[in-house]
């Protein structure tokens, strides 16, 4: 079987189009930001009243979603998959384990946009992108707050 | 059991509020990791200048490393 070529700039392209609000979270942001970390898949936190849009562009690139989106805004999540994997949170707040809430609105907007030749990714801030990794508390985690706190050091730096 | 599924339960173990803000508190006080870690940021970021270059990098290296 033949793997199918997926065009990531056209995929963020068509997401900045589209209008949809989305933003970039999980290790891929923070290959964004400039951190050499490596991961499979794409994780994204859309607003939950976007999923049709998403669904609507991702087509286009083959990706299917896993669930309805009546299923999905009842769990707060669905997959888009092809050969890809695409992780999609649509969840209106999301609570550490330790009981701190972060709202999609808020991190929508403080989000910051990191802009590309052949497109413009929204991120959550970098104290939401640390917040979203006390979601879990997984080691990997830990190895990634490792690299936002060591950026944000050295924004401030002179 | 096999050895990439206890790799995996390890990697995916979530750990305890305090336990886990101990090991940020270790991690962040090391100046010595830290100046590293800003090392291979700055490497990261001069090698691979743009956002689209350094998700490249990412696809890249998966692709080479699940062939």
């Amino acid at each position: 079987m033949q793997a199918s070529e997926f065009d990531e700039s056209a995929f963020f392209a068509a997401i900045e189009k589209s209008g949809a609000r989305v933003l970039l979270i999980g290790r891929r942001a923070l290959v964004a930001l400039g951190m050499p970390v490596l991961t499979a898949d794409y994780d994204l936190w859309v607003h939950i009243d976007d999923i049709e849009i998403l669904n609507a562009l991702t087509a286009s690139f083959d990706l299917v979603p896993n669930a309805s989106p009546e299923v999905a805004r009842a769990r707060g999540r669905y997959v888009l998959e092809n050969d890809e994997h695409v992780d999609v949170l649509i969840a209106r707040s999301r609570t550490t384990k330790d009981g701190i809430p972060l709202t999609f609105d808020e991190a929508w907007r403080d989000r910051q946009t990191l802009r590309s030749p052949s497109y413009a990714l929204a991120l959550p801030s970098l104290p939401h992108l640390i917040l979203t990794k006390r979601w879990a508390m997984r080691p990997h985690d830990l190895e990634d707050i490792r690299f936002l706190e060591g950026l944000g050091k050295a924004a401030q730096e002179p | 059991m096999t050895a990439e599924r206890f790799a995996r339960e390890i990697l995916e173990r979530e750990m305890t509020p305090d336990e886990f803000d101990e090991k940020v508190r270790l991690i962040v006080a090391d100046e010595d990791d830290q100046r590293g870690v800003l090392e291979l940021i700055a490497w990261f970021r001069r090698r691979y200048p743009t956002v689209e270059a350094r998700m490249a990098y990412v696809r890249k290296r998966m692709k080479r490393r699940q062939a």
